[in-house]
């Protein structure tokens, strides 16, 4: 999907701010590190600036961004399009009923929670993660929406790792990402 | 300080915000009353008007970095950064930033500074605070910010002001000059102070009933 941003000017600055680290946080990863992206405020306001342009006029009324980066991109993008936020948390961190949804990991399981009562049915839902490798944390954050009754439209993410093929584990439901991993 | 104190006396806003906020009693453990933030994020007209209050305190205050702590605090400085035109700092838990050292027991900890290579990208600082019961830990990259920046802070709550104090010593390590503190929640245990470890602090509501 990256392709069809080819062409947007603001896209090769996003992609440069980006730093890979090695052997992080285990050896043999190179990890996508956004937040050298978050200290220049231009590109931090292009990379906003591209998921509202797309998403403002969707009717979308939910963002659910992933624990803890995805707090850092759906924020922004949930006042801009006029959209409530809700946070989708690592276990025990939200107080009160919550629907909670496993997860496979690499070796053994992780498990993401939402607040019930955040959602409600029939409403329109982006989910935000900073990255998709694997498509695991996405397929359980879609989870936990549509078991609220919400109706997942698409998960943005500002980076893929296209050789993990995360799509195929989100069941058909669209991916937007602006760059590739390096 | 209070928002209230400080020239938003009787701005509908705050009532706004007060009332957004929920109360979860004995979380996360029994005779806390737990802030719950999740509700004023989900009213969208309620988190603007947070941001906007926080912007239009800063945006002529000269601040290029916005640094929040997680994992609340990166809900509310990302949209304040964005608006005055600063860079985002995320201060995070040990282990977490890329080129940090995975923190051992909890119980335990250890300057990174000290072990890292400096060659090494991603380069991490580290700054131990206390808790109740032990202490915790709080990381800053290396190099994001430059000598002489102005810096703001913001957390969604102070209690103690010791994760906050953290913050303040690792900008201030790396050269920053911290200009405020901010939070949306501020526990009795700051009413009427203005300054926490020498740099004003400023928050927007007291603890919902």
């Amino acid at each position: 999907m990256s392709a069809l941003k080819a062409d947007d000017p603001r896209i090769p600055a996003i992609q440069s701010r980006i730093r890979v680290v090695p052997n992080f946080p285990k050896p043999g990863i190179m990890f996508q590190d956004i937040t050298t992206l978050l200290l220049d405020p231009k590109v931090f306001k292009d990379t906003i600036d591209l998921f509202v342009e797309r998403y403002k006029s969707k009717n979308i009324s939910v963002v659910a961004g992933i624990e803890a980066r995805g707090f850092i991109f759906g924020p922004p993008i949930a006042l801009a399009i006029g959209a409530k936020f809700v946070p989708l948390r690592k276990p025990k961190k939200l107080p009160g009923k919550v629907f909670r949804q496993e997860y496979d990991l690499e070796y053994g399981s992780d498990c993401l929670e939402m607040h019930v009562g955040a959602v409600a049915p029939g409403e329109c839902a982006l989910v935000v993660d900073d990255l998709i490798a694997t498509g695991g944390t996405l397929s359980a954050a879609m989870n936990l929406l549509e078991r609220a009754g919400a109706e997942v439209l698409e998960c943005a993410c500002v980076i893929e790792i296209p050789a993990l093929k995360g799509r195929e584990r989100l069941n058909g439901k669209p991916v937007y990402v602006l760059v590739d991993s390096q | 300080m209070f928002a209230a104190e400080n020239g938003l006396r009787g701005d509908p806003r705050l009532k706004a915000i007060s009332d957004a906020l929920s109360v979860v009693p004995n979380f996360p453990k029994p005779g806390i009353m737990f802030q719950d933030i999740t509700t004023l994020v989900s009213n969208h007209k309620v988190f603007k008007h947070t941001v906007d209050i926080f912007v239009d305190r800063y945006r002529d205050m000269g601040i290029s970095v916005v640094a929040g702590v997680e994992a609340r605090g990166f809900i509310f400085a990302p949209p304040i950064a964005l608006a005055i035109g600063a860079k985002f700092i995320p201060l995070r838990k040990p282990g977490k930033l890329p080129g940090s050292i995975q923190m051992q027991p909890k119980s335990q900890f250890y300057q990174v500074d000290e072990i890292m290579n400096l060659c090494c990208p991603g380069e991490v600082i580290s700054e131990a605070y206390e808790l109740e019961y032990g202490n915790d830990c709080l990381e800053m990259h290396v190099g994001a910010v430059e000598q002489g920046e102005r810096a703001l802070i913001i957390d969604d709550l102070v209690a103690t002001g010791g994760t906050l104090s953290a913050a303040i010593r690792l900008l201030e390590r790396e050269g920053a000059e911290v200009v405020e503190c901010a939070c949306v929640i501020g526990l009795p245990e700051v009413k009427g102070r203005r300054l926490l470890d020498g740099k004003p602090l400023y928050v927007l509501v007291e603890p919902r009933q």
